[in-house]
């Protein structure tokens, strides 16, 4: 198996309203891309329609993860098969608490893998060390998910849901939006320690910024509901320079 | 901080300004008091009525007679003698003739006082059709030949029931059965004269209709009945305006509109209502009972607004009944009540077909020794699939002695449906009082200023010389203490 | 069971705090000056009407409330709160769920009469329906007689929300789970706890 996630000829849409055009894209085990492109052209409906938002539905075209068809997963098997979405903008969930939704979440992932659930202790630990390094206090993990947290804070906990759930496929979704310096660098420390072998990353940003922090192997350039060019790191360069003027 | 110049001024409000209150002295044609099958069969022969238009009345008057009359609405009133009202007025017509000339010349001037540009010149500069009505007979039509060329009616609902029975008689009561309650079979019975609107398939009115209601006669009870369709893919804007003379004696009025919207077609229903509300001891004015309702075939809107500052007593609740997919339903409300005045005025949206959606926003006023209520309905039927409502609505109080209320009902059937309701209830915050008056505004303007703030969400959905006079009417009424 | 009224006095100064479960008939409490009302109440399939008069000069009451209405199990509720004298408070937070063929009435009122000057009024209804044959009823009243008051309520029928069903199972958590820890989320925030177990006996036999 060459690639962890191939996309072919991806036919989507919100409603009447078409976003994702012959969109076609691979992604190799082990590499970090990004995304890049102007507003409306589709990015984050690539993220949703990747792990399975119903408001989106699939018109035409492939999405193969590990081999596997996604068309058929729902959003749930599509997360234990591997693919985890940070969110742009994480939801608020009054009267769950952070500890006991990963729990759950962790709970689910060793169900569907046929492997034995973790003891409470092993699950405390397992959390602990994750949340200590992205300066995650105990109280905010007794918190109800994402209620009254900062932006920031909304997006260190995204990170820490990926750290802690160790899915193989992460798509950070403007990770960088409403972040200071400060928080963005603590995000993207706590993914480059999670950069591995076998996991691959999906970055989708407007900023060239958040790509000096997290070096991408691969850029591609998405206009309009599909990728226009892919390159390496100069790429990036290149946009910030000229804009995506040259592509319309 | 709202202090004895406000609340004095506020409490001398409208009472004696009336401004439209004058009566004009013309003879009338009028059936004697009381109610009973024989003034009804007057009635219909005065107005040369089919057959089954006189059994139409006969039978709501049949019903009507085993109806009380309701009190669940929070308005308290002396009882009203149905048998010492007069059911029937028409002014004296000089001949058969329609034409403008023709016109008693001092209809004219009372309608020159109100403001109401019925002259031609002044109709075609402000490119309004009126429909005006005086009393209980529709006096003078203009615009009639424009609008015919489009194939749309316009005219009064006696001239209707003459000229396109057909149509009358397929829509009438369809919407609003005489069954339906106590003042509308009485409406149904004794139904004097009102309007009709016939808008075809496919063609958007150009302009927008209006009708000017107006009290005169001394104890005539008015009995409107407004009928509009709206074919499929058609679209019309409705103003209905009101002001009526001041006299001691309440004066009953209990009117019917009836909306038909067919697919795909929009019906805008606009009032501005400032009927005598009575004086400043809570004396006279009208008596308003009024069932207005319309229904929504597929992908059709319905978008009910009003600003109510007249009448002693209000009870009226212009409703939607959503029954085709998609259908919208919209009711946006201003409510002012001063001195004594009652108001018990909201809506219903009866949602029964899919992905239906309604917006509700009502704005009460409450000043003076005067009691409000918005009283609502939604509902969504078991079939209602990915149907919406949102309603908000808010209370203002101004003095410590009226009253503010908020009954809204709601029901959900359907687990894929949604209703959403937000009410709050406040006075004018001495601090948003601070603010206007370190600017420099009087408190007078400051409170003027924060009603005004307080309404837009609803001025704006009113067409733009209804808001002009709307704007003005509330003036009028909280006159002293608005600017 | 039998309907019944039970009277509770809260005397000046005294704090009392409720939990209660499936009550029907009447309670009727009177609150004086200092003194305040908190009421935990859980309803599962009775019919129940509280009334609550605030009688001396910052008496306060909490009503929270949560309802489970299933099949042969309607809840009708109703709440009176009286404002009788200036400067008392009142909260009203009503939760509730209904499954299966289940009805659920929720009457509530707010009275500020006359001379109830910087009184303070608050209800939240919130709803939601689980099955297609469910239905509830709400029917929040205002009745106010003062301009120098804050009132306030809202209300809202619905359903679960998609997003928060999404975002869970984007975690990998499967749908009946995930639909459970939301509802049981939705009915247990800002509620005592102690109805936990309640709530779980209820979902395992309706949900």
């Amino acid at each position: 198996m060459k690639n962890l996630l191939e996309i072919k000829n991806l036919n989507a849409c919100v409603g009447e309203k078409q976003i994702l055009k012959d969109f076609s894209f691979e992604i190799e085990p082990g590499k970090v891309y990004a995304i890049m492109g102007p507003n409306g052209s589709g990015k984050s409906t690539l993220s949703n329609v990747i792990a399975g938002n119903p408001v989106y539905s699939v018109t035409s075209g492939k999405m193969l993860f590990k081999g596997k068809d996604l068309s058929k997963m729902t959003p749930d098997v599509r997360a234990n098969e591997g693919i985890f979405l940070g969110f742009q903008y994480p939801i608020e969930i009054p009267g769950i608490s952070y500890a006991q939704f990963l729990k759950q979440a962790l709970t689910s992932k060793m169900k569907y893998l046929g492997q034995k659930p973790l003891d409470a202790v092993a699950y405390i630990k397992r959390l602990k060390v994750r949340a200590q390094a992205l300066g995650v206090t105990d109280e905010m993990l007794k918190r109800p998910v994402n209620v009254g947290f900062s932006g920031g804070e909304k997006k260190r906990m995204e990170t820490l849901q990926m750290a802690f759930l160790e899915p193989d496929f992460c798509i950070l979704d403007e990770m960088d939006s409403g972040l200071d310096v400060d928080a963005l660098k603590i995000v993207a420390d706590g993914v480059n320690l999670m950069r591995e072998e076998n996991r691959s990353f999906l970055l989708i940003t407007h900023y060239e910024r958040l790509l000096d922090l997290i070096e991408p192997d691969v850029i591609y350039i998405m206009v309009d509901g599909h990728i226009v060019e892919k390159g390496d790191k100069s790429l990036a360069r290149k946009l910030e320079e000229n804009g995506y003027a040259d592509y319309k | 901080m709202v202090k004895q110049e406000t609340l004095a001024t506020v409490q001398s409000l409208s009472a004696d300004k009336y401004k439209y209150g004058f009566e004009t002295d013309v003879q009338s044609d009028v059936a004697p008091k009381g109610l009973n099958e024989n003034i009804i069969r007057f009635i219909s022969n005065q107005k040369k009525e089919p057959e089954w238009l006189l059994n139409f009345r006969l039978k709501a008057y049949a019903k009507w007679k085993t109806m009380s009359e309701p009190h669940w609405a929070k308005v308290n009133y002396d009882p009203i003698d149905y048998q010492d009202l007069y059911y029937y007025a028409a002014p004296k017509k000089q001949e058969d003739s329609k034409k403008l000339e023709d016109v008693d010349p001092k209809i004219l001037e009372t309608y020159e006082k109100l403001g109401i540009p019925l002259n031609e010149q002044k109709v075609l500069a402000g490119v309004v059709a009126v429909d005006a009505i005086f009393d209980s007979v529709s006096v003078a039509t203009t615009y009639k030949a424009k609008l015919a060329e489009k194939g749309i009616i316009f005219c009064s609902m006696g001239e209707a029931v003459q000229k396109y029975p057909d149509l009358v008689k397929k829509y009438l009561g369809t919407v609003v059965p005489y069954t339906d309650n106590f003042f509308a079979a009485l409406n149904s019975a004794v139904f004097s004269d009102g309007s009709f609107v016939f808008i075809p398939k496919g063609v958007r009115c150009p302009m927008e209709l209006s009708s000017y209601f107006r009290i005169n006669a001394r104890n005539a009870g008015q009995f409107e009945r407004t009928l509009i369709v709206c074919e499929e893919d058609a679209y019309v804007s409705y103003l209905e305006g009101c002001t009526a003379p001041q006299r001691d004696e309440n004066q009953l009025h209990a009117a019917i509109v009836e909306i038909v919207v067919l697919d795909r077609a929009e019906v805008k229903y606009s009032t501005v209502q400032n009927w005598y509300p009575g004086d400043k001891d809570g004396k006279g004015g009208i008596y308003n009972f009024v069932t207005k309702r319309g229904i929504c075939h597929n992908d059709a809107k319905l978008s009910w607004t009003q600003v109510e500052t007249g009448s002693a007593i209000t009870w009226k609740y212009p409703s939607c009944i959503l029954k085709g997919d998609n259908s919208v339903g919209e009711f946006y409300s201003v409510a002012l009540t001063n001195n004594y005045q009652q108001a018990d005025t909201g809506t219903k949206m009866i949602h029964l077909g899919k992905n239906t959606k309604s917006t509700i926003v009502s704005k009460g006023i409450s000043a003076g020794f005067s009691n409000q209520t918005y009283r609502g309905l939604v509902k969504m039927a078991p079939n209602a699939d990915g149907a919406r409502n949102f309603s908000k609505c808010d209370s203002l109080l101004i003095g410590s002695n009226c009253g503010a209320h908020t009954v809204p009902v709601q029901e959900n059937a359907n687990r894929n449906a949604v209703i959403e309701h937000e009410a709050t209830t406040s006075k004018i915050s001495d601090e948003q009082l601070f603010y206007a008056m370190q600017r420099g505004l009087s408190e007078n303007e400051a409170v003027s200023l924060i009603v005004n703030g307080f309404c837009k969400e609803v001025m704006q959905h009113l067409p733009m010389e209804f808001a002009i006079e709307a704007g003005r009417l509330i003036g009028i009424s909280l006159e002293g203490s608005v600017g | 069971m039998v309907m019944q009224t039970i009277n509770k006095i809260i005397s000046a100064n005294e704090k009392i705090n409720d939990v209660l479960m499936n009550q029907s008939g009447l309670l009727d409490v009177v609150v004086y000056e200092n003194a305040s009302y908190d009421l935990n109440l859980l309803q599962a399939g009775q019919s129940l009407k509280v009334k609550v008069s605030l009688l001396g000069q910052n008496a306060c009451c909490t009503l929270r409330t949560v309802y489970l209405s299933g099949t042969d199990a309607d809840n009708k509720i109703e709440f009176e709160v009286i404002h009788a004298v200036e400067q008392t408070n009142s909260k009203q937070e009503i939760k509730g769920v209904a499954a299966g063929f289940g009805k659920a009435d929720f009457y509530g009122v707010i009275r500020m009469p006359h001379g109830s000057q910087k009184c303070e009024g608050s209800q939240s209804h919130k709803a939601l329906l689980l099955s297609d044959n469910a239905c509830i009823k709400c029917t929040p009243e205002l009745e106010i007689y003062a301009d120098d008051v804050k009132c306030a309520h809202g209300s809202s029928i619905g359903t679960l929300d998609e997003t928060y069903l999404f975002y869970l199972m984007s975690r990998g958590i499967d749908e009946t789970t995930a639909r459970q820890m939301l509802i049981k989320a939705f009915l247990l925030s800002d509620m005592p706890q102690a109805f936990e177990t309640e709530i779980d006996k209820w979902m395992e036999a309706n949900e």
